[in-house]
């Protein structure tokens, strides 16, 4: 083996300049891979962060099963009792890794300032519960007033174009108008607590959040529709698959029909972004897999044709076929290593220079800056050193093979 | 018994359209010890006889056996095998391979057929020794004149001690001095240690040294003799 290893490496040192083309295109496939998924992996982070944190979701919520089909025709139908929040409420609590459980309303209806008004949309929750989970609106840099307070019981945090477009000011009272559950037009006071960026603006000139028993006063009812639960592990997939599957089964022996949905399956922008950056890797990824492979292939078939001679030597010492395209193949896996080496730097003063300027930037559907960031995830790295070095090698013996089929004659013979 | 027998041995190429009979109907027997030299014009069929009898090809008629196996039942990789254990080539054009020493040249011989490192070094260096290369073991083919090549391809032919070697032309692309140095080299390793030589040649010198002279004209043996040597 290390007479192979010998043998591929000197030749590709001795094609010094053949080679080194080869090593940079896998140098800069390496490189442009593993940036991006630095990139995505922090996209990941950040926007799971916002689901689970920032939109309030948790790590999964449990509804009335059907409300999810037809629970927004018929909401009196497909929402939890009082009784029934209470009780599943505490089946959950018992869970060991839960580490909260919390109702949650969702009301929508028409805000007013005395002599304009405009639609919102809006969560009723238990503020206390809702910092736990979201932790304290007042520490993002665009919140300005307080938060929900369960003593303020008409007391309501507003996005900011909605406030911009309502010219409502923290203090400022106004009215917010919705229908019951039964039908009867509502109106209810509401006074401006906070004013926040929600980050989105598809929401920022929509979002109002009020407490939970102002939400159940506005639809007059006085139950929930879903219960967010929040888990200390729920990061962890399998956790939170187990976690879920235990809960299922004590919830439905307590006699409930419930659903449950995690909290990527709710969040519908996660998977819109996700699928788009998996569509995106998978075609960067085929650029570079193209880009390897012809470099490999064209640097290992003129190899091939170079050492012709040499097979049919090697051939005629004894060397199996078998053995001619271990040879080749050794030397494209070397390729890869190298390739994979070159690029691990360039990696890693891209890394260095994002990571000193700090470069931020505005995405789609965004009403803030965001920072640009890598990621630097060692099993990603780790994991395409061999992707890199597999792909390296399947590329070399795809010559390799050719050569190995030459006739033993025929070789000796090329010129 | 004979290391090498061919039978009614026949081979044909295609060249485009064209069919050409390299050998035609050859019988011929090699014993252990023996040192023999076929002799023919370009194009006689002396490398395809030598071909055939290091198993790198195989007939279109009639049987190859060395060492009693015929050649044509083998699977490739026991064609492999068989070269591996039982042959070593000496090529006219040394066919050394370029980014290994000398010493790690001999070393692939044995290398592929396997062995502990240690070992293979020991004997690939024994045999450079040998030939007179003590000196040059880590100098690569680029830094070594042509008879020490062809010197260097000799110990890889022998490393393997092997039952037969073949050599096409050994001395074609050497200098008078360093091919009579080859021929001397090869006499004294069938001498002393009673190597088997099957070689092809236009050099007197080397005729005149040979036991057995094989004449092969237009794939057929023509005339076969054994010297006084």
């Amino acid at each position: 083996m290390f007479m192979w290893l010998t043998i591929s490496l000197r030749n590709i040192l001795k094609n010094g300049r053949r080679s080194l083309m080869t090593v940079l295109a896998i140098a800069l496939g390496y490189a442009a891979i593993n940036l991006f998924q630095g990139y995505v992996h922090s996209t990941y982070e950040g926007l799971t962060n916002a689901a689970i944190h920032g939109e309030g979701l948790g790590h999964f919520a449990i509804f009335r099963k059907g409300y999810l089909e037809q629970g927004k025709l018929h909401p009196e139908k497909f929402q939890f009792s009082k009784e029934e929040v209470d009780r599943i409420s505490a089946i959950v609590c018992a869970e060991r890794d839960v580490q909260l459980v919390t109702p949650r309303l969702s009301v929508s209806g028409i805000l007013s300032n005395g002599k304009n008004s405009t639609i919102f949309i809006s969560e009723g929750l238990v503020p206390a519960e809702d910092v736990e989970i979201r932790g304290d609106l007042s520490k993002y840099t665009s919140f300005t007033g307080s938060y929900l307070d369960e003593r303020e019981r008409t007391g309501v945090v507003i996005g900011a174009e909605l406030a911009a477009m309502l010219d409502l000011k923290v203090g400022s009272d106004a009215v917010i108008l919705s229908n019951t559950y039964t039908g009867m037009a509502n109106a209810l006071d509401a006074k401006v607590l906070g004013i926040y960026n929600t980050g989105n603006t598809a929401t920022n000139d929509k979002m109002l959040l009020m407490t939970y028993r102002h939400a159940q006063d506005l639809v007059d009812y006085s139950g929930a529709e879903r219960l967010i639960v929040l888990l200390r592990d729920g990061r962890n997939g399998k956790n939170l698959a187990a976690v879920m599957e235990r809960l299922r089964k004590s919830i439905s022996d307590a006699g409930y029909d419930v659903e449950m949905k995690t909290w990527n399956e709710l969040s519908v922008f996660y998977r819109q972004v996700k699928n788009l950056f998996d569509m995106i890797f998978l075609f960067i990824f085929l650029i570079v897999l193209v880009i390897v492979v012809m470099s490999v292939v064209n640097t290992m078939s003129m190899s091939v044709m170079e050492r012709t001679r040499e097979i049919g030597t090697l051939r005629a010492l004894g060397l199996k076929r078998f053995g001619v395209k271990s040879l080749f193949a050794t030397e494209g896996a070397l390729l890869g290593i190298l390739g994979s080496a070159a690029g691990s730097i360039i990696f890693f003063l891209v890394y260095a220079a994002i990571t000193a300027a700090h470069p931020t930037y505005i995405p789609p559907g965004s009403s803030n800056p965001v920072p640009l960031r890598v990621d630097l995830v060692w099993s990603v790295l780790v994991r395409s050193v061999l992707s890199m070095t597999v792909l390296a090698l399947v590329a070399a013996y795809i010559p390799a093979k050719r050569s190995a089929k030459m006739t033993i004659v025929d070789a000796l013979g090329h010129i | 018994m004979s290391i090498l027998e061919f039978n009614r041995v026949e081979k044909e190429y295609r060249l485009g359209e064209t069919r050409v009979r390299a050998l035609r109907g050859v019988d011929l027997s090699v014993d252990k010890g023996e040192f023999i030299a076929v002799l023919g014009a370009s194009g006689s069929g002396k490398t395809t006889l030598l071909n055939l009898a290091g198993a790198i090809d195989d007939p279109t008629g009639g049987a190859v056996l060395v060492n009693g196996q015929t050649v044509a039942n083998l699977s490739d990789d026991a064609k492999a095998e068989l070269r591996s254990r039982t042959i070593g080539y000496i090529f006219q054009t040394f066919n050394l391979v370029s980014v290994l020493t000398a010493l790690e040249n001999v070393m692939l011989a044995l290398q592929i057929r396997g062995g502990r490192i240690a070992d293979i070094r020991n004997e690939a260096a024994r045999r450079l020794d040998e030939v007179g290369l003590a000196d040059f073991m880590h100098h690569r083919p680029d830094k070594l004149s042509g008879g020490q090549r062809q010197r260097v391809a000799i110990a890889r032919a022998l490393v393997t001690n092997p039952l037969l070697v073949l050599a096409d032309e050994p001395t074609a692309n050497l200098d008078h001095e360093t091919a009579q140095s080859i021929i001397d080299l090869m006499k004294e390793l069938n001498e002393k240690d009673g190597v088997t030589f099957l070689f092809s040649t236009h050099d007197q010198r080397l005729i005149s040294q040979v036991k057995r002279v094989v004449r092969i004209d237009d794939g057929k043996i023509v005339t076969e003799m054994k010297t006084a040597n």
